[in-house]
């Protein structure tokens, strides 16, 4: 009997430049530019992600080196039951609300607690954004900004809560299953976009910031692309809803998000993601995952970029625009939940 | 308002979970059932990870029990010093209560789901770690080894998977050279640069290893699950890069 090991040669496999980032990711051998360039990669083929060679990597973990038996501090358990036991009570209190909401016709639970934040721009931010702001009253923006648009009845945390909460709202953002690697990536944007409001608005209050964002129409009457940006400042990280996307305008670009930190300045905008859009989609709703740490967040904006963004953000791209308010904060209205969509 | 598409709604269980409310049946975003018979469903058919997500507290607790010792031995191989370990096991469990929703059981085993958030998580540490070090001047690359890891407590470890089964089957099927650099890099997490200087090895054929190993088992494993489940999604988007 022939005992010699047969070795199954594996040299012919084909090896993408995807293939190639994502096993180096799983080992942690990326380096910055290299997770820019996987981002980039995968976006251009349609994927919000690809853990496929983590798992490979877990499961050889796994099989390279079983737990035989660790010693574990007993204190250590006892600290990660308690925060376990604390985050259950989180998703039970955040479910009770959700499940009233479901069961209730019309009655408006949000906590009285919600402040109105008025899209005020403070004479920091008249002077620090002259640029853009110039810019956006070219594109129109400008009667949007000044002329009471936003002075008026600004989103309270109750208007914001019910845009995004509303059920009916998360069948219009997913029309109807469109066969396709970008349907797919939408719909799992959107779910993340879901379970990042509920953890924002389970936070703690004064944490959360809302901000109107949209463009002006220049002429009356016509539909405008409008949204908010729900706003952690404690995650840096929020979430954008955007209404009214003229598809005419959108047709094959991307939109790409950007987060302006006053510590940077406004010729550093960091990029915050880039969405694909549908032929003929016109509401979105995602997250804002800036791609650095955002120490004081100023202002957020959306450009229509050609497919997989763009590395820097052109005035003339701009499709929204929303400035933060400086000190601006409100509590949290206790109306989200991580749903479990998705699975 | 637009009809739940669900043919037989599944029946209300205990706990106080309402399923009847036809004035709120709306397509979920990806389901197409209503969001209450998706409450239900969730209840029905989920796994130890989507009673977590669900917020069971009878789960965390079991989850804990059951994955701590893997969690912490991991960390404890990964992480760059003692100091670290117990940071990093609580962090790892907050990422896998928050992204428990996110597990499907047709793309992973359960604990080949909670080794890739550890992992990922650890692999963050470590690198927000080597650059602070490298920042300060103090940097050291050496890592524990395996061996300082284990201990005499015997049973605190996971079960093997059935994923951890077919990469052990599969790594014997691997050339020694190969299954030497996968062992460092995926086991012990030790650079490219450094399996190349420790097995006198270019660092093209360890990388080169390192992928062909890591491509050949996901093959494997999405061969063999697609065979199990015909109707499983690929392994996209399993996980959050938030988690």
């Amino acid at each position: 009997m022939d005992n010699t090991p047969r070795y199954i040669p594996n040299d012919d496999l084909p090896l993408t430049r995807l293939d190639e980032l994502l096993a180096d990711r799983a080992v942690g051998s990326l380096t910055q530019a290299e997770a820019a360039e996987l981002r980039q990669l995968l976006n251009r083929a349609g994927k919000s992600e690809d853990n496929s060679l983590e798992i490979a990597a877990a499961a050889f973990d796994r099989a390279l080196e079983p737990a035989r038996g660790v010693v574990i501090p007993d204190d250590l358990i006892e600290r990660i039951e308690r925060e376990g036991s604390a985050w259950c009570a989180g998703v039970a209190s955040a479910r009770e609300n959700v499940l009233a909401r479901l069961g209730s016709s019309g009655s408006r639970l949000l906590d009285s607690r919600a402040v109105r934040t008025p899209m005020v721009m403070g004479h920091r931010y008249l002077r620090e954004w002259s640029g853009w702001i110039a810019t956006a009253a070219c594109l129109g923006f400008g009667a949007f900004m000044f002329a009471g648009r936003f002075n008026a009845p600004a989103p309270t945390g109750n208007d914001v809560a019910e845009r995004f909460a509303a059920p009916q709202q998360r069948a219009v953002l997913i029309p109807e299953p469109i066969a396709g690697p970008v349907q797919r990536l939408a719909e799992d944007m959107t779910a993340r976009a879901f379970e990042r409001l509920g953890r924002i608005f389970s936070g703690p209050s004064g944490d959360v910031v809302i901000v109107p964002i949209g463009k002006a129409a220049p002429d009356a009457g016509d539909e405008v692309t409008i949204g908010e940006v729900v706003w952690s400042r404690r995650e840096g990280a929020g979430v954008v809803r955007l209404s009214n996307i003229k598809p005419a305008e959108s047709a094959g670009k991307n939109l790409q998000l950007w987060v302006f930190d006053s510590a940077r300045g406004q010729k550093h905008p960091i990029n915050a993601g880039v969405v694909p859009i549908r032929p003929g989609q016109t509401d979105v709703l995602v997250t804002l995952d800036p791609s650095m740490p955002i120490a004081d967040a100023a202002a957020f904006v959306v450009t229509l970029e050609p497919p997989g963004g763009s590395v820097v953000a052109e005035r003339d791209n701009m499709l929204a625009v929303g400035f933060v308010a400086a000190g601006e904060g409100m509590a949290p209205p206790p109306i989200f939940v991580d749903l479990p969509v998705g699975r | 308002m637009i009809p739940c598409a669900n043919p037989t709604p599944a029946p209300p269980l205990g706990g106080g979970v309402p399923v009847e409310n036809n004035q709120q049946r709306v397509l979920c975003s990806r389901s197409r059932v209503c969001v209450a018979c998706i409450y239900t469903r969730a209840r029905v058919n989920e796994s130890l990870l989507h009673k977590v997500a669900a917020g069971d507290a009878g789960a965390v607790k079991e989850l804990t029990r059951r994955y701590a010792g893997l969690v912490y031995a991991l960390a404890r191989r990964m992480c760059l010093s003692q100091n670290e370990v117990e940071d990093a096991v609580q962090d790892i469990f907050i990422a896998l209560w928050q992204s428990a929703a996110r597990y499907n059981p047709a793309i992973a085993g359960e604990d080949t789901f909670v080794a890739m958030v550890a992992r990922r998580r650890l692999i963050d540490r470590r690198r927000k770690s080597v650059r602070r070090r490298i920042e300060q001047g103090t940097e050291d690359f050496s890592f524990m080894t395996s061996d300082e890891t284990l201990a005499s407590a015997p049973g605190a470890g996971a079960e093997l998977s059935e994923d951890a089964r077919m990469a052990a089957a599969m790594l014997q099927t691997l050339r020694p050279e190969q299954q030497q650099v996968l062992r460092l890099a995926v086991g012990q997490g030790y650079s490219h640069e450094q399996i190349s200087g420790l097995l006198d090895l270019p660092l093209g054929t360890v990388k080169t290893h390192v992928r062909r190993g890591l491509i050949s088992l996901r093959s494997a494993l999405q061969k063999h699950r697609s065979g199990a489940n015909p109707n499983r999604d690929s392994g996209e988007g399993t996980e959050d890069r938030q988690a």
